[in-house]
């Protein structure tokens, strides 16, 4: 065996591929590569823009051939898995072409990192795909405001952009099920979920404080979902305990994927394109519950002090425009955050805004953030016991 | 002519106070100022920021350690499964180290490589190993379900038993190194003189060559305990939330709570706690042999 | 030496140890097959066999680089280490200094020190001196690690040396200088060769320390294991941890035969 062999080849072929980048970045590429124009409905947004928004000859420019300071890197990081390789096929493959811009990415995004980086100046993140609980005011200390003169934030649905972060993504919090292991019924709901009688066998969870565990907990405990907020913490723990030896907690998507995949749980909160992922990807007999879903989405941040701040507010506008922003319902049904998108059709029925009901529950991310280090201490205490 | 080495008498310097230094002294001076600069100096910041982090805490953080019963558990949790873990490396190790002593030399090399080579191999993988054996769905479990032992899965890990396995297999060197060297310079002429006097193997055994291997026993207890109360990997990997140990709560408070001021605390106190453990050790046991053993096998 | 007289339940035994080289060895060969598994997901035993996982790491550039990154990191480490141990055994070993068990046990103290101590530590300060994520940061902490394995051999070798020879050395004409270079030199390069690939080793399997001082842009190999197994996506996994293993191996493999080679000390 001799490794210093190996990577001279992979150098060469590395080589290979950026100077391919390059030429193909150079080259003028005015035009999106034709299978994303192809899949996305072609819309007349820019033309038809509010006065208040960027001017549509710049509209145009950062939606359509967006550029980028020569030799620019940014670090994307988010959440791993499926979902950040739809993320990588659907925006930062064709950004990179098109600008020539070289993405570095991490898959471990979390608020804390963001914090860290933040305090210790040393920031390495510049767009960071977060959850529906940071980006709000009580975060701004360590965070960008976003240059909303070229985010077409008129474009975006009501309430999911802020000064300081934007949604990218729509999706659901689930209830996944494995249907080979239920015993021929269909659970309806979180009630079901903390069965263990009638469904016996181990839970998967998310190992996240407000990923919404403790809104499951409630609303399987008969609380309405107009009813969650502000949480009752010591109801839902109470709730918990009863199933809390059968809890796998998983710390991030693809383990969820994998957990209901491999069968090592019946059941698992999941996030809903991991679940279809899980079905249609890895061929696992898994079926989602879409009663008392949560409907949320992901954001788009950048944390404070970044280098490549200008860059990532181009992306950023860049991944939101109308054009853009359905990419990755090529890969994984996760549904765009712009009005006038349109997501890839057979992803439609999956997408969890297909699927809402009278018993879909949303998070109140305000809450969540203002109580974010409470949630956090109980739940510790709680996981430790 | 009495040997007193190359490097007495000519090149040693009498300094005030009586101390000597010699050439050689100069040589070790580089490594200590590395050791200084890039290993103590963090560990002396780290423990000061335990008293100064929230700004004049004192010590605020190490009473808010003690005063919270999830921390303590925590604490008590980690002593625990230290504690089995080191019993069970005890139980496996002695008698393998007592094989590796009473075997011909070659097949003593042999056990011994056997022992060594997982010695050095990477920790992770060997925990990812018993991760992929352990789970539901892992090795054990598919083949006892195959072969139609069982209908469900045993739970074998996010518990203590997997903890504790994992932990075992990685610790077991510790104990055995320690337990050979020991027991490899026990006279075999005293057991020998035992038979001949009319005592039978088993109790020549319990009661000339037990007594006789304690100090490897203390050695490798003391080491493997130790060892074992700064473990992260394994117990994150193989344990569930309830098997936290200390390490993993100061990972916790320092990277996703950013609580500098109590994750210091803890490490200081896991630090003192680890420092008093071998203190008393170096009370029933040359700490020479441990290291010794150590260097001899390495 | 003990076969002279009969031990109790010599079967019993036999079997123990038996049972305990199961324990210590086979759960770490169980990932070998899984790297060359034709399923997508981890399941044992592989439902076929392919080279699939293989083939994704040495094409996904996150696991190129971290191994390119661990391997510059512990050679640089071995490097270093073996120079500063050897220096620093010579120092212990033969020189005289106050404060010197002081110095013994700083320099043994990363072996005792739980090293997520060291870690934390490590990275409130290396954060400050902006050597995070680099390979500077990296060598340093992992040296410290390293340095007291090199001392610990070095030190056996220079301890069982017979002085009469540096004396005869001396007597013949040569220098301090030359008496290490001819004399010295050559009868330690055994300890030194092994405390070097030790080195290696202590440096190429570091997790704990390395998670916390590197960063998305410069990742070792075992910060990249780490990420995978907590998410434990694909048998990619096990295809690098067989592949770590075999560097393990092969570097151990190399400290035996250095060992033969040395001359009876």
């Amino acid at each position: 065996m001799a490794p210093p062999t190996r990577p001279a080849g992979i150098t060469r072929a590395a080589t290979i591929v950026v100077i391919a980048l390059l030429f193909s970045a150079c080259s003028g590429g005015t035009s999106p590569s034709p299978s994303t124009v192809a899949t996305i409905a072609p819309t007349t947004a820019p033309s038809s823009l509010p006065t208040t928004a960027p001017s549509a000859s710049v509209a145009a420019d950062v939606c359509t051939a967006p550029t980028a300071k020569a030799g620019t890197t940014l670090t994307f990081a988010s959440y791993g898995g499926v979902y950040q390789k739809a993320q990588r096929q659907a925006w930062l493959e064709p950004y990179a072409k098109l600008t020539g811009v070289t993405f570095t990415e991490s898959e471990d995004s979390a608020n804390a990192t963001i914090k860290a980086q933040v305090e210790t100046g040393q920031v390495t993140w510049d767009v960071v795909d977060v959850g529906n609980d940071f980006g709000l005011d009580a975060n701004k200390d360590v965070l960008e405001p976003l240059d909303y003169s070229i985010i077409h934030k008129d474009e975006i649905l009501p309430g999911f952009a802020a000064p300081y972060r934007v949604a990218d993504i729509t999706y659901g919090v689930v209830l996944a099920y494995r249907t080979d292991k239920v015993g021929g019924q269909v659970p309806q709901g979180w009630a079901d979920f903390f069965d263990l009688k009638k469904f016996p066998g181990k839970r998967g969870m998310y190992d996240y404080s407000a990923g919404g565990i403790f809104e499951v907990a409630l609303m399987a405990d008969g609380v309405a979902p107009k009813d969650l907020y502000p949480l009752d913490i010591p109801r839902a723990i109470k709730k918990l305990d009863t199933i809390k030896d059968q809890l796998v907690f998983w710390p991030g998507g693809a383990k969820s994927q994998e957990l209901i995949g491999s069968g090592e749980v019946t059941m698992s909160l999941m996030w809903n394109g991991r679940a279809w992922s899980a079905k249609n990807l890895d061929s696992k007999p898994v079926a989602i519950q879409w009663n008392q879903q949560l409907l949320t989405s992901d954001y788009f941040v950048v944390p404070k002090g970044t280098p490549n701040k200008d860059e990532a507010m181009k992306f950023i506008a860049w991944a939101t425009c109308a054009q853009n922003n359905a990419g990755p319902s090529q890969f994984i049904p996760y549904g765009p955050t712009n009005k006038n998108s349109k997501p890839q059709a057979d992803k439609v029925p999956d997408l969890a805004v297909s699927n809402v009901n009278g018993t879909t529950a949303y998070f109140d991310d305000q809450w969540l953030v203002d109580n974010a280090k409470a949630i956090d201490d109980a739940y510790n205490a709680w996981k430790t016991k | 002519m009495p040997l007193t080495g190359p490097s007495a008498g000519r090149s040693s310097r009498r300094l005030r106070g009586g101390w000597t230094i010699n050439r050689w002294a100069w040589l070790a001076f580089p490594t200590i100022a590395l050791l200084v600069v890039f290993f103590l100096a963090p560990l002396v910041l780290m423990s000061l920021r335990s008293i100064t982090d929230p700004p004049n805490a004192g010590l605020a953080n190490y009473r808010t350690f003690f005063v919270s019963e999830a921390d303590v558990r925590v604490l008590a949790n980690t002593f625990y499964i230290a504690a089995i873990s080191t019993v069970v490396c005890l139980v496996i190790g002695y008698p393998y180290a007592y094989l590796m002593n009473i075997v011909p030399p070659r097949m003593a090399g042999v056990l011994l490589i056997v022992v060594l080579v997982p010695f050095w191999s990477s920790l992770l993988v060997r925990t990812f190993a018993w991760e992929v054996i352990l789970r539901d769905t892992g090795v054990i479990n598919s083949l006892l379900i195959s072969w139609g032992l069982i209908s469900q899965p045993l739970s074998l890990i996010r518990n203590t038993l997997g903890v504790i396995l994992g932990m075992s297999q990685i610790l077991l060197p510790f104990m055995v190194l320690p337990l050979f060297a020991v027991m490899r310079r026990i006279d075999p002429e005293y057991t020998r003189a035992a038979a001949n006097l009319g005592a039978p193997p088993a109790a020549a055994f319990r009661r000339i060559f037990v007594p006789l291997s304690l100090p490897g026993v203390a050695a490798g207890t003391l080491l493997v305990f130790v060892l074992a109360l700064g473990f992260y990997i394994t117990p994150t990997i193989l344990g569930s939330p309830r098997e936290t140990m200390i390490s993993r709560f100061i990972a916790d408070q320092v990277q996703q709570r950013l609580d500098w001021g109590l994750g210091s605390a803890m490490a200081v106190i896991l630090m003192v706690v680890t420092f008093i453990a071998l203190v008393l050790a170096s009370r029933v046991v040359r700490l020479r042999d441990v290291f010794g053993a150590l260097e001899d096998e390495s | 030496m003990s076969d002279s007289w009969r031990s109790p339940n010599r079967v019993l035994l036999v079997a123990l140890g038996g049972l305990t080289v199961f324990f210590l060895v086979v759960p770490t060969l169980i990932i070998v097959p899984m790297g060359f598994s034709s399923s997508q997901i981890l399941t044992f035993p592989p439902p076929g066999w392919s080279l699939q996982w293989y083939e994704k790491m040495l094409t996904d550039r996150q696991w190129t680089t971290g191994f390119l990154n661990s391997f510059q990191v512990a050679t640089v480490t071995a490097i270093v280490s073996t120079v500063l141990g050897t220096m620093a055994a010579l120092g212990m070993v033969r020189g005289r200094f106050p404060g010197k068990s002081l110095a013994n046990a700083l320099i043994l103290s990363p072996l005792i020190v739980p090293v997520i101590v060291i870690a934390i530590g490590m990275f409130s300060l290396y954060v400050r001196w902006k050597i995070t994520g680099s390979i500077v940061g990296l060598v340093a902490a992992h040296s410290a690690l390293a340095i007291p394995f090199v001392m610990i051999n070095v030190a056996t070798g220079l301890r069982t040396l017979d002085r009469n020879l540096e004396m005869a050395a001396q007597n013949l004409g040569a220098g301090p200088g030359r008496t290490f270079m001819r004399v010295t030199f050559p009868l330690i390069l055994p300890g030194v060769l092994t405390g070097a690939l030790f080195a290696f080793l202590t440096s190429w399997d570091e997790v704990v320390v390395a998670i916390f001082l590197t960063t998305a842009k410069f990742r070792t190999l075992p910060v990249e294991m780490w990420e995978q197994v907590r998410q434990v996506v694909d048998p990619t996994v096990a295809a690098v941890a067989t592949m770590v293993l075999a560097v393990t191996t092969t570097v151990l493999l190399l400290v035996f035969v250095v060992r033969r080679q040395a001359p009876a000390t």
